[in-house]
């Protein structure tokens, strides 16, 4: 009995097991009319597993520029990330802008927007803009191996 | 009787036109979820787009990237008519025998690695300057095939 009440805890519980993935992206334009056109669709095979599901919540205080987040820092543990994304989550929201360096292009979230990659290897540096006068909370997350 | 005829006609022809210039309702789902197979299934992310957002600008077109070459440069304002504002950006593989493509937002920048037949997208701010991505393709044979795509309004 303890034994297989081992072997559920084994299967069911260990978040360190790879366990199958949904990932899953659709975007559809003219829904409500005759035209409507499937621009986007992604389903992620259903044989993808990930040994981990993390997210973790950052603040970037009010009135910052790039504001570096590190991801492999903050995901020590994660090194063959599937999917790495960013929500911004403040509530009321406040437009939040990142780049992949200190300086340069950037692009700017909507109320709630995110940005999703289905990445092959690595963890980036992030650089956040914050110019309203509110601190901001992003959520960072990621499936991984 | 040839009148009718040919009204309705042109009638019917313009309607994929009305489709790209009339703002449409957009749907966007995305969600990922890990744990699948335990009793506690871990979503990471989960959007729906609300209902009542409109696009008036689709857009969709693939670009090639030559094997083993860097610094391939897209500007992502080329996708609508100056002074668009975005909605949603999208970059996926879509190279028939699927490749890693890598991006950064400089020359210089550091990249992020996208998976074989993988994407990348944005929910975005109509105040969003869109960049110009510099695309690299590490295949040695294989030319990559780039998808992108957007949803914009005036």
């Amino acid at each position: 009995m303890i034994m297989i009440a081992l072997l559920l805890l084994l299967l069911f519980a260990n978040p360190a097991l790879a366990q199958n993935v949904g990932i899953g992206v659709s975007v559809t334009t003219g829904v409500q009319g005759w035209y409507s056109n499937n621009l986007y669709q992604y389903q992620e095979p259903v044989t993808t597993t990930a040994a981990q599901a993390v997210s973790q919540t950052v603040t970037i205080p009010a009135s910052t520029s790039h504001y570096d987040v590190n991801a492999a820092a903050m995901f020590s543990t994660l090194n063959a990330p599937l999917v790495l994304g960013i929500q911004e989550m403040t509530n009321p929201s406040v437009p939040i802008a990142f780049g992949l360096e200190s300086v340069g292009s950037r692009f700017t979230l909507a109320p709630h927007g995110f940005v999703m990659v289905r990445v092959n290897t690595g963890l980036a540096d992030i650089f956040f803009d914050n110019t309203s006068t509110r601190a901001a909370q992003v959520r960072i997350f990621a499936l991984s191996n | 009787m040839l009148r009718i005829l040919v009204l309705v006609l042109a009638f019917i022809v313009s309607l994929p036109c009305w489709a790209q210039v009339y703002p449409q309702n957009v749907q966007i789902n995305v969600q990922a979820t890990g744990n699948l197979n335990s009793m506690n299934p871990n979503v990471v992310m989960q959007y729906t787009e609300p209902p009542y957002t409109t696009c008036q600008y689709q857009t969709s077109t693939n670009i090639s990237i030559p094997p083993s070459s860097t610094n391939n440069t897209f500007a992502l304002t080329s996708l609508f008519p100056a002074g668009a504002k975005p909605v949603f950006i999208g970059v996926a593989d879509v190279t028939p025998t699927p490749q890693e493509f890598d991006f950064g937002l400089s020359a210089t920048s550091p990249r992020i690695y996208m998976n074989p037949g993988g994407f990348m997208i944005f929910r975005l701010d109509p105040t969003s300057a869109l960049p110009t991505l510099y695309i690299d393709n590490p295949s040695v044979n294989t030319t990559s095939l780039v998808n992108v795509f957007g949803l914009a309004n005036p």
